[in-house]
């Protein structure tokens, strides 16, 4: 066990995995001679060799295709996308093959591949380096959606993801890179599709994925002080949703807040308020309240801090939240 | 190009029997379609046989093709059975997708033919995937990928070649230009028509061949397959060829002049090539038409399989979306 960062903990992910099977290889723009735009697959070329960590030019439906038919075929590729704005170039790959092959074939083929991706604000980069598009996968029958909110959790699914059956768009949050927590150096596994309450509280129920998760847990260390104690649910997956610890904990507290960093309309948010009025109406005191960011495109700059959703604004929705709506 | 490859009778053989049956099989869909015995659409590749012929019957097992998206004949040709593929086109659950996946988006990865899309152009990046496999395992295996001239204008095909040949990949691209994308002609898609030349800007070579010339498409292919076999890197190949029938069937086919249809009729290289099995002695006439006799027989047999198999449960529509126990 030691202190990580989470970039270093994607790092060792994908390292052990590699080590591991034979059959996973890693490409993307920039992964091998350079080490990843931010430094996340260094050393990786010099260990595993030029056959299993390579350089590509910019070409994003080239190499997703080029992975789902190596996945397809038996191999498990690891694509990198390397920032998730850029992944609507790769849309028809992802959207039409990865997620249908399996079906489409009558379950002749399954299609574990990977597409790390760099998610989310952060960096004040603007509308073409920041946004998170969970619930633009999410709403596609066939792929997984998985969103590490810190170091430990960025291993575990990360590994996970590498190892399961389907194709997963994996969300790197690009502002937790550098954040660091205790990481085990062995080899572990988070399951895709089980919810970890990462904070128990009575008062209200704080579904929050991905970056809004941390930010969550300092608001809710800041409404303790009221006396408001709040349970935080980390949703780790967009889809699969895990229900069952969702309705648990909303039925416990009668009240629920809905935190990620994506716009509120179609988002993983109204998927959980509809879970919620579909399966527990009755045990809701108050409405539900989404924390999300803006419906804008994401501007450059300090401007991103007033777009972007942030501790203040999930202590707000609890006010609401506990005063009724 | 060399020199024309020399075929030998029992190629000749397998390439006449191949592209008879596919004809008839295409001719069967295509009445079928007409009585209304098959939902959807139907994309005939009548014209277009003999690429996938050839292809189906000198690939080694091991290899992977993506088929150019009319043919069926490719997947005859590989051994496909005939029935099953019938009842995957008719929707039914004893298809070879299990009567989910229907005319486009058939595939058999048993028999190494995989990739098959209902979306132009997407492919090629598909098959990228199956050329790395082979790269990857060290195999001596290849993967061939066909498309029509419609998908040279997406951007997948530009990505495609450059990656292909930048990774020396073992893969042969064949563009079947049959000079229509859907209802257009080719020179109201591209300014440079002579698909084969962009090759060059890729850096692999680019082959244009008359794909109703046995010798010369049997010949320029097994340069490319062999080119790719032995790692020397991708090659694209232009088939000039033609559909005889509409884009879909039922296609009124106001864009083309009937005489441009019955001059490439006329090329027809099915009796070319019976001509040639009989006149070299190596069929007799009896033997030709048993031959032919077992193939209707072979045809009717799987159209009525097809049609007496139960369409999916709602049991199988529910499944294989995940590989893993996953709802929403």
């Amino acid at each position: 066990m030691s202190q990580l960062s989470y970039r270093r903990a994607l790092t060792q992910a994908i390292d052990e995995e590699m080590a591991r099977d034979a059959g996973v290889f890693l490409i993307g723009e920039d992964v091998a001679d350079s080490g990843g735009a931010f430094g996340l697959t260094r050393g990786l070329l010099a260990k595993y060799g030029e056959m299993r960590v390579r350089d590509t030019p910019i070409s994003e439906e080239a190499i997703v295709g080029l992975g789902i038919g190596a996945a397809a075929l038996g191999l498990r590729p690891i694509v990198e996308i390397m920032f998730m704005d850029f992944i609507f170039l790769a849309m028809d790959q992802i959207a039409n093959h990865a997620a249908k092959m399996r079906y489409m074939y009558g379950g002749q083929v399954h299609i574990p591949l990977v597409v790390r991706t760099l998610s989310g604000g952060g960096f004040r980069a603007g509308m073409h380096h920041s946004q998170s598009l969970e619930s633009v996968f999410g709403h596609i029958p066939g792929l997984k959606v998985v969103m590490p909110s810190d170091a430990y959790e960025a291993k575990g699914l990360l590994k996970s993801s590498i190892r399961d059956p389907d194709p997963v768009i994996f969300m790197e949050q690009k502002s937790l890179l550098g954040a660091k927590v205790e990481v085990p150096d062995n080899d572990y596994l988070i399951p895709l599709g089980v919810a970890k309450v990462r904070r128990t509280g009575s008062d209200v129920t704080i579904v929050a994925i991905g970056i809004m998760v941390s930010h969550t847990l300092q608001a809710a260390e800041e409404l303790a002080q009221e006396g408001i104690e709040a349970e935080v649910v980390d949703a780790r997956t967009a889809m699969p949703i895990d229900s069952d610890t969702i309705l648990n904990s909303v039925k416990k507290t009668n009240r629920l807040v809905v935190a990620h960093e994506a716009p509120a309309p179609f988002g993983f948010g109204a998927e959980i308020a509809a879970l919620a009025a579909e399966k527990a109406l009755y045990y809701l005191d108050a409405p539900v309240i989404r924390v999300t960011s803006k419906f804008t495109p994401i501007p450059v700059g300090r401007s991103e801090d007033y777009i972007l959703p942030g501790k203040k604004d999930i202590v707000e929705a609890v006010h609401r939240a506990i005063k009724g709506g | 190009m060399s020199e024309i490859h020399t075929i030998d009778e029992q190629m000749l053989v397998a390439f006449y029997r191949n592209l008879y049956f596919a004809r008839r099989f295409e001719e069967t869909l295509a009445d079928m379609f007409r009585r209304g015995e098959i939902d959807g659409w139907l994309h005939s590749g009548i014209g277009q046989e003999l690429v996938g012929v050839i292809l189906g019957v000198t690939l080694q097992a091991h290899d992977y093709i993506v088929p150019y998206h009319r043919s069926k004949a490719t997947f005859l040709a590989r051994g496909v059975p005939p029935r099953a593929l019938i009842a995957e086109i008719l929707g039914r659950q004893s298809g070879i997708c299990g009567g989910v996946g229907g005319e486009a988006h058939a595939a058999d990865v048993s028999h190494g033919i995989f990739g098959s899309t209902g979306v132009i152009g997407a492919a090629l990046p598909l098959a990228l995937g199956a050329a790395f496999v082979q790269l990857y395992r060290h195999t001596d295996g290849i993967a061939v990928c066909g498309f029509g001239d419609g998908a040279t204008t997406q951007g997948s095909f530009h990505e495609s070649m450059n990656l292909a040949a930048l990774w020396n990949l073992p893969i042969v691209f064949i563009c079947e230009n049959n000079l229509y994308s859907e209802m257009t002609p080719l020179s109201k898609e591209m300014k440079e028509t002579r698909i084969a030349k962009k090759a060059e800007a890729y850096g692999m070579p680019g082959i244009a061949v008359d794909g109703y010339d046995l010798d010369a498409t049997y010949t320029v292919l097994q340069e490319a397959i062999a080119r790719a076999r032995e790692n020397q890197g991708p090659s694209l190949i232009e088939v000039k060829t033609y559909r005889w029938h509409g884009h879909y069937e039922g296609d009124p086919e106001e864009y083309r002049d009937k005489n441009e249809v019955e001059a490439w009729r006329a090329r027809d290289p099915l009796p070319l090539l019976r001509a040639r099995v009989h006149d070299q002695g190596i069929l007799d006439s009896q033997q030709l038409l048993d031959l032919e006799k077992n193939f209707e027989d072979l045809l009717s047999e799987a159209v009525a399989f097809a049609k007496a198999s139960p369409y999916p449960t709602p049991e199988n529509l529910l499944s294989n979306v995940y590989a893993t126990n996953t709802s929403a």
